[in-house]
């Protein structure tokens, strides 16, 4: 590549990242009232970075049954039921004073304040089971299938598109055998249609306002939509699990700050960034030249990062993603240590010229730069797949971040280099190459 | 190679050591608990009327009388209602009789700083928390990521490069797990993160070295593993210093934001960095010249 073509190339690139740093991390005014809020202000936080809302559930006055020893079985299918509903970072504990006379436990709920958070804490908290209607007529009232469990599974199927492309939210309703068989006995012996309402207390589940066939039974499943993506979760926990045991009151809830304290986001930001700067800085010193084009691709690894917090749908931050950032920063630096090592190796063991030996050393890179990514790649799909919480939060972090690396050490610090290099004179004195370095070739061939 | 031989060995005496403490002390006492894991109490303080100021003067005040009476847990957590009508304090202790006093020391500030119609309210109670530390789901993931890295080694890089690459990882593992037993380091929320980086940092780490000592290997006439080996791993002793520092900063860097749970968080960073980085470092090439001869 000519000298001029690099100039060019290099100042547009750097002009390009330098408007993107900007405008990821920078705040300004934008005229009287708007303000840009950086890409920081873009990326959705989870209950533990930005806090969210606490309810508190009392128990009823007409509860039945009482609670006693069971409270950490409550606390329990609460997690179970926030963990159904799509909530990844909460907290739900016991509370009661310390005072001798209170002897009934408080639930505390706490977690990511959403569009539909108070509805699905009703849900999640909603007392009583469900129960099963019947009859020849719409809304029937007749309570049936008492005898045995009638919903062997429910779960939500997601968005389907209606013929007036509007869209629904599926749920699939899996009835046991005792179900099904009752319900094809009852729509097989009606005379004219049959209608089926499920209900729990005042909740209508399943409304009976359209007759029942078999083959809207399907062998045993059931499709039926919701207007929402909230309220079909909704409608498949409740399916599933029914209510509590335990009747509680839910209050109005209360906006609260991060448990780890207010403004740990931007404390995160501050640490990832530090991090970064101090690796790039060492990258330079130790590997000069080749360490300026892992620099370079460095930073556009955080850039990348960062906007995919953003572009990719559905990505909350928890503080397990801050660990995962911070981690895949860190793998980003190994993978691009393999590289600079081996072009260094490349050269020192040979007589090589310091293109051919830059060359040479980024082919052999590329099989331990893959695999570096990849093994991290893997832990993160597994953990991915098998956990929830402040992990699963870790692993989206940090799989899309051993993408990234990947991308950033075999393209973008090629790319560098070959723009870089042209500028230099002197590449040996550039790249920090010494022939007279022991390396693990020579070594070997001393062996 | 004297000097290697006795590196090995100290690595060996010390890691076993290390380990079957840190397995006692584990088995004994288990993970330290913090407020989330484990029963605990919070005090809650709270106003009935928001002033501009009052939320300021409460936490100065509450934060002064722990001070005064040696309550140090207080830092383990703080919350705060957005209009600034609640603070609740996590304690993993009991609370200590004094703060009966700490609702009236905290109306007199009150009322001594103008705010004569707010009254606070302090209220301790004990709280059942439930979560619990997943071992098993975990250790399945976790052992489920082992043998897939296992069977891709084993695939690009022959069976002595996959073997080391799992010793590196169990090691590793076991390693982290004992210094964060041995060391107290408050468990939640980030043990089962620290667990996961304890088994995939060694594993690449460890894969791109036993690939070189393949290469290396199958290029020469007689090869002598053990040479080949520590030359190896010699030579690559920048990536693994790198690839510590590069663990330490994260550590200092999110520990240095004085953040209760973050410091918890960059300790166990830290001890990934220290298990991972050695681990790879030693057992690579014990395991890969033990298996070529």
């Amino acid at each position: 590549m000519s000298k001029g073509k690099s100039i060019t190339l290099l100042s547009i690139i750097s002009v390009l990242m330098a408007f993107v740093l900007v405008m990821t991390f920078a705040r300004f005014p934008i005229g009287e009232v708007k303000e840009y809020n950086s890409l920081l202000g873009a990326v959705e936080l989870d209950y533990d970075l930005e806090g969210g809302v606490a309810y508190t559930l009392t128990l009823a006055k007409d509860n039945e049954e009482e609670v006693g020893d069971n409270v950490g079985s409550v606390i329990k299918t609460l997690e179970n039921r926030l963990s159904a509903l799509g909530y990844d970072v909460f907290s739900v504990k016991a509370v009661k004073s310390v005072d001798e006379e209170v002897t009934d436990y408080d639930i505390r709920i706490e977690t990511k304040n959403t569009d539909s958070v108070a509805s699905d804490i009703a849900v999640v908290a909603a007392y009583g089971e469900v129960k099963f209607y019947g009859g020849e007529s719409a809304n029937p009232t007749t309570e049936i299938l008492t005898e045995q469990k009638v919903v062997a599974d429910a779960t939500y199927a997601g968005a389907i598109t209606n013929r007036d492309n509007t869209t629904s939210y599926a749920v699939t309703i899996k009835f046991t055998s005792y179900g099904y068989n009752e319900l094809v006995k009852a729509i097989d012996a009606a005379e004219s249609s049959y209608y089926l309402e499920i209900k729990m207390n005042d909740t209508v589940l399943l409304s009976g306002s359209s007759a029942i066939t078999k083959d809207v039974l399907q062998n045993g499943t059931v499709v039926v939509t919701s207007p929402s993506e909230a309220s079909a979760r909704q409608m498949a926990l409740q399916m599933k699990d029914g209510g509590l045991k335990y009747k509680y009151d839910v209050d109005e809830g209360v906006a609260i700050s991060a448990p780890y304290g207010e403004g740990v986001a931007t404390k995160c930001a501050v640490a990832i960034i530090t991090l970064s700067i101090i690796l790039i800085a060492l990258m330079i010193i130790v590997y000069k030249g080749l360490g300026l084009s892992a620099a370079l691709s460095s930073l556009l690894f955080i850039l990348i990062e960062g906007w995919l917090l953003i572009g990719v749908p559905g990505i909350v931050l928890s503080m397990g993603g801050v660990v995962g950032i911070m981690s895949a920063t860190v793998l980003n630096a190994i993978c691009m240590l393999v590289l600079t090592q081996g072009v260094k190796n490349e050269y020192v063991g040979s007589k090589k010229t310091v293109k051919a030996a830059v060359k040479k050393g980024f082919a052999d890179a590329l099989v331990p730069t893959i695999s570096t990514c990849v093994v991290a790649g893997i832990v993160a799909l597994v953990l991915l797949a098998f956990t929830s919480g402040v992990v699963k939060g870790f692993a989206i972090t940090f799989g899309i971040g051993a993408v990234v690396a990947l991308v950033s050490s075999l393209i973008f610090t090629r790319m560098f280099n070959a723009l870089v290099t042209p500028l230099v004179k002197d590449k040996e004195k550039f790249f920090g190459f010494k022939r007279v370095d022991v390396d693990a070739k020579a070594l070997v061939e001393e062996v | 190679m004297n000097a290697c031989k006795l590196k090995n060995k100290l690595f060996i005496i010390i890691t076993l050591v290390l380990i079957l403490a840190g397995m006692t002390v584990f088995g004994i006492f288990g993970f330290n608990q913090t407020v989330d894991y484990s029963n605990s109490y919070e005090v809650r303080v709270s106003v009935d009327q928001g002033f501009d100021g009052a939320t300021d003067l409460l936490i100065k005040e509450t934060n002064y009388f722990f001070a005064e009476n040696g309550i140090k847990s207080q830092a383990y957590a703080f919350q705060k209602a957005e209009d600034g009508s609640l603070l609740i304090y996590k304690f993993n202790k009991q609370v200590p009789t004094s703060f009966n006093d700490l609702q009236k020391y905290l109306n007199d500030k009150l009322s001594a700083a103008e705010f004569t119609s707010a009254t606070a309210k302090v209220e301790v109670n004990q709280v059942i928390g439930n979560k619990k530390f997943d071992a098993g789901v975990l250790s399945l993931a976790l052992g489920i990521s082992a043998l897939v890295i296992f069977v891709y080694a084993l695939i690009m890089e022959k069976l002595a490069a996959s073997v080391a690459t799992l010793g590196s990882s169990v090691v590793s593992f076991l390693l982290f797990l004992s210094l964060t037993a041995i060391l107290r380091i408050p468990a939640y929320p980030f043990v089962s993160v620290g667990l996961a980086l304890s088994v995939a940092i060694p594993a690449l780490l460890s894969l791109a070295s036993a690939r070189k000592m393949r290469l290396v290997y199958k290029s020469k006439d007689k090869p002598n593993s053990k040479e080949i080996a520590q030359a190896v791993i010699n030579n690559e002793d920048k990536k693994y210093l790198f690839t510590l520092i590069a663990f330490l900063v994260g550590a200092v860097a999110i520990s240095a934001l004085f953040v209760p749970y973050m410091m918890f968080v960059g300790a166990q960073i830290a001890v990934v960095g220290i298990s991972s980085v050695v681990s790879a470092y030693f057992v690579t090439p014990l395991i890969w010249s033990g298996i070529k001869g």
